[in-house]
């Protein structure tokens, strides 16, 4: 009997874990029912409008160019043998490392009115006194921004489903009268079109979600309309209400991504049988496709990376006590918030595998749509339910808001779906009959895990762990939101610097983001090695 | 009087009101071996299953060595049943040595490492004790994963077509081995099988399980 309480106290944990995940959400949407004031009037007469046009037309830009270059890239990638195509395959996940913001800080250097591209065009008097690139602190710029930090999203998820197409299907498409436009069209394109969906809803995400880069090119979206609300107005209420709305919209786009996926998933694992047949390209065609490949790279890794580090030599003495403690804050904090993160998806894992139950799944599943939470939003949700915890424990005091625990909170609730995949993963790859053996041979639960699943799955802990940091490393506005007073991250130096003009000293921070960001591009690009071989 | 180490009674087994088991009644005694055969999803890996406690009973009871292990009221979790389970497919814990996995279970249990010695050399896999599941043959990989079940005494042991994917040339080498190991520590044992004459072989008792009940033929 002492052995079924011990299932049913992994299973309250994670009862408790979903619970306790979805508070903040639940505050969000509370606001709804508090009445609106006249901040939302206002709101609502002057410049709901303008937020939801601008998110609107982000939104369907960035689709457009994530599009154009995600699937074009994939399925080159897919299909063709090009000159440097090997490389070009792991190569053009690179953007990922680089945030959003830190593309758009640098674009803004590189092509404003003083940048380098003006610059040396005026100089070489290509062109008169003007712009010679359009000014990219504009949405047009936040569209080439997000475009081009956000595409290996579709490129990824596009490339993992061209892998899975085998060529026997193919070919039996064709052997059944097909042409090769007509397989392509009724074969390829329906099999993709999930996958290509699947990594648009991601990219409308993660362009909704952004505070960072919109608001250094000063243009009003939801994100810093609630920012402004908050901090600006000092009207909590209509913040979350607003954020609400835009939760909402992030729900909707979810919901019509799983929906549209039905049964169909994605995993970098999955076997494939035969691969289709790459064709070999000559001449124009190899160098169209070569240079195809590199725009993005160069774009949105290569350049940013040589403008950084050009930046960063500027500089007599580059790492200042800010540097060195923000430096410090950021590692401390992420692998905390790694340990934590992995340590919950672990036994909230071991939990769905050892209780065999479709609420322990789907505990799972509904713990891990909080990547989907835009950071700002949890940050407003976090804050509201700390302040009440302060208020029913400390009696007003700011003991909880104050310290870094909703700030590890926060990274827990937006990573979680990271770790969560990857030790999912790494339990499917070891049969059950596993642990009936152990458990045959005398080991009890806490055994099991510890003598056999811990050791089994050593690696994915580890990447789970250091996907996580990469993610902490990069988040801006929960941290920017929850951080306790004077303590600051790699990522709020750069934000903070940047917002003063201060790229040379925000050029090494960035750059250590970028080389930790690095970290998933390895484990993904190996991903994708190994399920190529298998 | 033979002692009676199994008896089961009146036993249900459904999942999602599904019927997989119905009124299973079986008794068996010290040292006795019987085979189940039956066609695919008749229920004979469930029952194995539920009488290891890797799946409970829907209704029921089950005595091992006249002590209640489950019932509406009372369920002793699988590690405490001291049963034996060897299953077809690979179930050795890849990270660790073949030595290292007939040693796993007996970190539970008092047992001599000359008992490890002895039962290495009976199963002739000797050789493979520093070897990883994954460097052995599907032959060596299922002795090893007998010799770690029988090395931790079971009361029961619990066979789901073990020797399938084996040849037929090291199936005879086996079974005499197998029956000395089991006659020697007086294991009850139960085998799920396909295989007509691996039943006819090492069987005292044969058993059907058909339309979820379990007959004796």
């Amino acid at each position: 009997m002492t052995n079924n309480l011990k299932i049913n106290s992994l299973q309250i944990f994670a009862i408790a874990t979903a619970l306790i995940f979805v508070i903040p959400i639940i505050l969000i949407f509370l606001s709804l029912l508090s009445g609106f004031n006249d901040n939302f009037d206002h709101l609502l007469n002057f410049v709901l409008y303008e937020y939801s046009l601008n998110s609107i037309i982000l939104v369907l830009g960035v689709s457009v160019v994530v599009l154009f270059l995600g699937v074009l890239s994939a399925w080159l990638v897919s299909n063709y043998n090009f000159w440097g195509k090997s490389i070009f395959a792991w190569a053009l996940i690179l953007p990922l490392a680089i945030p959003p913001y830190i593309l758009a800080y640098v674009f803004t250097e590189i092509f404003e009115y003083s940048g380098s591209v003006n610059s040396v065009l005026r100089s070489l008097n290509l062109v008169a006194d003007d712009y010679a690139v359009p000014n990219i602190r504009s949405i047009s710029g936040a569209i080439v921004v997000f475009g081009f930090t956000l595409y290996p999203y579709v490129y990824l998820i596009t490339r993992v489903a061209l892998m899975n197409i085998s060529k026997p299907m193919l070919d039996s498409a064709r052997t059944l009268g097909l042409t090769k436009a007509q397989t392509f069209f009724k074969v390829t394109l329906p099999l993709i079109r999930p996958a290509i969906f699947a990594g648009l809803a991601l990219v409308a995400m993660e362009t909704l979600s952004d505070f960072g880069a919109v608001q250094h090119f000063a243009i009003p979206t939801f994100t810093t309309g609630i920012f402004r609300t908050w901090l600006g107005m000092y009207d909590l209420t209509t913040a979350m209400q607003l954020a609400s709305m835009l939760l909402l919209v992030v729900f909707i786009i979810l919901y019509i991504e799983q929906w549209q996926r039905g049964k169909q998933r994605y995993s970098l694992s999955s076997a494939r049988s035969e691969p289709t047949k790459e064709v070999k390209l000559y001449g124009i065609h190899n160098f169209m496709a070569t240079l195809f490949c590199l725009l993005p790279i160069t774009l949105g890794f290569i350049l940013p990376v040589l403008e950084l580090l050009s930046w960063s030599f500027e500089l007599d003495n580059n790492v200042s006590s800010k540097f060195v403690s923000a430096t410090f804050n950021t590692l401390l904090l992420a692998t905390i918030a790694g340990l934590l993160t992995s340590v919950v998806a672990l036994i909230l894992n071991f939990n769905a595998r050892t209780s065999n139950t479709d609420t322990s799944e789907n505990i799972n599943s509904f713990i891990s749509l909080g990547y989907a939470v835009p950071g700002l939003i949890l940050a407003i949700g976090i804050t509201q339910l700390l302040t009440y915890l302060d208020f029913i424990f400390f009696n007003l005091g700011i003991i909880i808001t104050g310290s870094l625990s909703g700030l590890l909170f926060a990274y827990v609730i937006k990573s979680y779906a990271l770790s969560n995949n990857v030790i999912q993963s790494s339990y499917k790859q070891f049969s059950l009959n596993i642990d009936d053996a152990a458990r045959t041979l005398g080991s009890n639960k806490y055994n099991l895990l510890r003598k056999i699943h811990i050791p089994l799955m050593k690696t994915a802990l580890l990447t789970s762990f250091l996907l996580v940091v990469s993610e902490v490393v990069k988040e801006l506005p929960a941290t920017l939101i929850l951080r306790p007073f004077n303590f600051d991250t790699l990522a709020v130096n750069v934000y903070l610097l940047a917002s003063e003009e201060r790229m040379y000293e925000a050029a090494l921070p960035a750059l250590l983001i970028i080389f930790i960001g690095l970290i998933p591009i390895y484990f993904l690009s190996r991903m994708i090695q190994v399920s190529k071989q298998s | 009087m033979s002692k009676e180490v199994l008896k089961i009674s009146n036993l249900n087994y459904d999942i999602e009101k599904k019927i997989i088991l119905k009124n299973i009644n079986l008794s068996l005694i010290e040292g006795e071996f019987i085979s189940i055969m039956g066609p695919s999803g008749s229920g004979k890996t469930s029952l194995l299953r539920v009488i290891s406690g890797l799946s409970k009973q829907t209704t029921g009871e089950i005595l091992i060595e006249g002590k209640l292990v489950a019932s509406d009221q009372t369920f002793i979790e699988t590690e405490n049943r001291n049963i034996g389970l060897v299953v077809q497919d690979k179930v050795l814990f890849p990270h660790l040595t073949v030595l290292d996995n007939i040693k796993f279970g007996i970190n539970n249990r008092d047992i001599r490492n000359n008992k490890i010695t002895a039962m290495m050399s009976k199963f002739k896999i000797e050789d493979l004790q520093d070897q990883y599941p994954h460097e052995l043959s599907g032959g060596e990989g299922q002795r090893v994963a007998l010799a770690r079940t029988l090395i931790t005494n079971p009361k029961i042991l619990l066979l789901d077509e073990p020797f399938n994917g084996l040849d037929d040339k090291l199936k005879s080498e086996i079974y005499p081995d197998i029956q000395s190991i089991l006659e020697e520590n007086k294991v009850t044992t139960i085998m799920v099988s396909h295989n007509n004459e691996e039943v006819q072989e090492l069987s005292h008792r044969n058993f059907k399980l058909l339309n979820h009940k379990l007959e004796e033929t």
